[in-house]
């Protein structure tokens, strides 16, 4: 279980929001909306452990990561799969070198074994000898997020994936993370600016403006 | 390094009857020429380089790609190599020997060798500048109705204001570290002053604490470019949508040839006909093009690993360092080549078996050229979104195979630039290079020098061909990227 108290957001040390405070189960995938630069991406990088956070608490499965504003656990040991805004798959990798990059130090049959696991799940199968740039938007996107979900993280971040993919084709990939959530039983955070796509694909919806975090 | 030996400058001994006859004698002149050189350099490259940025990049013409690429090979001349070439072009030796009544060594004939020098600089900036938003902002105010001049003068050029600014600080600070041609013209500038003071006056305390105004100037031009810099350079991508350029005809295209042959086709033409008229030496050049090599590669490759290793270093680092940090190496470009001799003779002197090596001549070279190497990778490595890094350290993957895997590969086209760059630079030193070399160790540079200094032309020019020749493959291929894409 993901849990949030009192977390207050920073940019170049000035409060952007109230403080937040939420939790989200084991299993569950929660969809974070709200207008353009009130903090959605600085939240997500914050749980990642990319963004120094101002104060408050933030604990996974128990394990304290953040307490009172202080990093106990550093990004590289949270076991975070984040997928971030842009697809930002290795140019000059491969599908499978991408996904077998963050598979390092398994054996060559654990890696194998899981590669084929996640492309068979998003529907990739036949493009694993691709380069990023021989995919179109939709692939490219199911691509960061098998990146994303390769490593058997303990908690899932995307932020804005179903961006620059139309409406059809974004209900379809939010489809495939909150099986993927539920599946993995663990927590996880899709953010969108598109409130009424989010509603679509998850009943958890969030809303973060300057105010704070509202559940709608 | 530098502001060690600033204070230390001053809290130590000094030749009193040396420092007290320069300070009431000659450091005014010193420092009055600088600043007229400086001034002079600045309006002359400015103009040069702003105008032909402008024809090749609004204007049409017959062969105007070509032209395009041909107006930055200067780069490939080093200042003083022009100066010699021309000091001998109009003497009685040379090809326009019957002007022999117009007085090149003059100041202005140092302000027109530096300015044919440093002009490309101003040049590739402002084509930057009006090839990606200056065009856009050329278009708008073509569209409103205004003549294409002055859609220019009002539209392109005060939007394009911060890259040619940009360039002109760059032709500020290799005016006041420029060594070999004010010394061909015998004009006294502060650089040559602390070099006299050092090997005319045999003090190099002196030497130092005239070095103090130098990287005082240094360091305020690029403070001045940072801060100049800051939020300004709005973006650097080229207007993917052709423009719409006015029909110049041949009058364009004539006046970049009449220009280039006194940029590239006269100098060259002199360098041939003195080198045809000498005896080569080829031992010898073969000799001084090794020495050259060498260090150049050990220069390039040494100063390039380290400025690779702090931009990749700084985008996997979970610490954020603040800008004055990050920027103050940057200042040791600010520094003319001889102050960084200085500096380290007055701080090295005294180890014994460490003056005269090549370890401290490429210590010598790490200090001036690193903030190059830093802020070539560092420009190139604005293209590469950090996600890349961040989630690979995110999978907890180790330091070494995100540099091996991620981060070589990514900057690639910033740390092959910067290696080219830094190779011409380090070909073409000078001062460092002449003052701090090993004994018996000499250059190409040093060699046209020493040659150029005496007056022998025929001989400085086979060594000149050279590094010209070295010079241009790079240069040509800085081209081909920057301009010929």
């Amino acid at each position: 279980m993901l849990e949030i108290r009192d977390l207050e957001l920073e940019v170049n040390k000035k409060r952007i929001t109230k403080p937040i405070s939420f939790d989200i189960p084991c299993g569950e995938l929660t969809c974070l909306s709200g207008p353009s630069g009130v903090g959605k991406t600085t939240l997500i990088r914050t749980i990642a452990g990319l963004h120094k956070a101002g104060s408050g608490t933030i604990s996974v499965n128990g394990v304290c990561f953040v307490k009172d504003g202080k990093e106990l656990v550093p990004c590289h040991l949270r076991k975070v799969g984040y997928a971030p805004q842009e697809p930002s798959l290795y140019p000059h990798m491969t599908v499978k070198e991408n996904l077998s990059f963050f598979l390092r130090g398994l054996n060559l049959e654990t890696q194998t074994k899981r590669i084929e696991s996640v492309i068979e799940q998003l529907q990739i199968t036949d493009k694993v000898d691709c380069y990023p740039h021989q995919l179109s938007g939709g692939q490219a996107q199911r691509v960061a997020i098998a990146r994303a979900i390769v490593n058997d993280p303990q908690i899932l971040l995307f932020d804005e994936t179903l961006s620059g993919i139309h409406t059809e084709l974004a209900i379809k990939v939010g489809q495939i993370i909150l099986k993927m959530v539920s599946e993995k039983n663990i927590p996880g955070i899709l953010v969108s600016h598109d409130l009424e796509l989010t509603k679509k694909i998850s009943p958890n919806t969030c809303v973060l403006n300057s105010q704070g975090l509202k559940r709608s | 390094m530098p502001f060690m030996a600033v204070i230390l400058s001053f809290l130590g001994p000094i030749d009193e009857s040396v420092w007290e006859h320069i300070k009431d004698y000659l450091l005014f002149e010193y420092a009055s020429n600088t600043l007229q050189l400086l001034v002079a350099v600045i309006a002359t490259s400015s103009l040069i380089g702003v105008f032909f940025a402008a024809l090749v990049s609004f204007g049409d013409f017959p062969g105007r790609r070509f032209l395009m690429g041909c107006l930055l090979t200067p780069l490939a001349f080093p200042a003083y190599i022009y100066a010699f070439v021309y000091t001998g072009v109009f003497s009685y030796s040379g090809i326009l020997a019957s002007l022999e009544f117009f007085s090149f060594r003059s100041f202005w004939g140092l302000v027109f060798t530096l300015s044919l020098s440093f002009y490309p600089y101003i040049y590739l900036l402002s084509f930057q500048g009006f090839s990606s938003i200056g065009s856009r902002f050329y278009e708008m105010a073509m569209v409103n109705g205004l003549s294409p001049l002055k859609s220019f003068c009002s539209g392109a050029l005060p939007i394009s204001f911060p890259w040619i600014m940009t360039g002109v600080i760059l032709v500020s600070l290799e005016t006041i570290a420029d060594f070999g041609a004010a010394s061909i013209f015998s004009f006294d500038t502060l650089t040559i002053g602390i070099y006299k003071a050092w090997f005319g006056f045999f003090s190099l305390p002196t030497a130092m604490r005239m070095s103090t105004i130098l990287v005082g100037l240094g360091i305020l031009l690029i403070l001045f470019k940072q801060y100049y810099q800051k939020d300004k350079l709005y973006e650097n991508k080229v207007n993917s949508t052709p423009i719409n350029r006015i029909n110049l005809g041949w009058m364009a295209t004539f006046t970049c040839v009449i220009f280039l042959t006194f940029a590239l086709t006269l100098p060259l033409l002199q360098l041939i006909l003195w080198s045809s008229g000498s005896e080569a030496q080829w031992p010898q050049i073969i000799k001084l093009s090794a020495h050259t090599l060498i260090i150049s590669l050990i220069g390039a490759i040494g100063i390039n690993f380290f400025g690779f290793l702090a931009i990749a270093s700084m985008r996997i680092s979970p610490i954020k360092l603040s800008p004055f940090l990050i920027n103050l190496p940057l200042i040791g470009y600010g520094l003319p080549g001889t102050v960084i001799a200085t500096i380290i003779f007055f701080l090295f002197g005294g180890v014994h078996g460490f003056i005269g090596s090549l370890l401290l001549l490429v210590l010598a070279y790490f200090i001036r050229f690193f903030p190059l190497a830093m802020t070539t990778i560092g420009s190139a490595g604005k293209r590469v979104p950090l996600y890349f890094e961040e989630l690979a350290v995110l999978a907890n993957i180790p330091r070494l195979t995100i540099f091996k895997k991620i981060s070589i590969p990514l900057l690639k086209p910033g740390w092959l630039l910067s290696f080219v760059f830094l190779f011409i630079e380090i070909v073409k030193e000078l001062p460092m290079t002449l003052i701090m070399r090993p004994t018996g160790y000499s250059t190409l540079a040093t060699k046209v020098f020493e040659f150029s200094s005496e007056g022998e032309w025929a001989h400085a020019a086979i060594p000149s061909i050279v590094i010209v020749f070295i010079s241009s493959f790079s240069v040509i291929w800085i081209i081909a990227r920057k301009i010929g894409k």
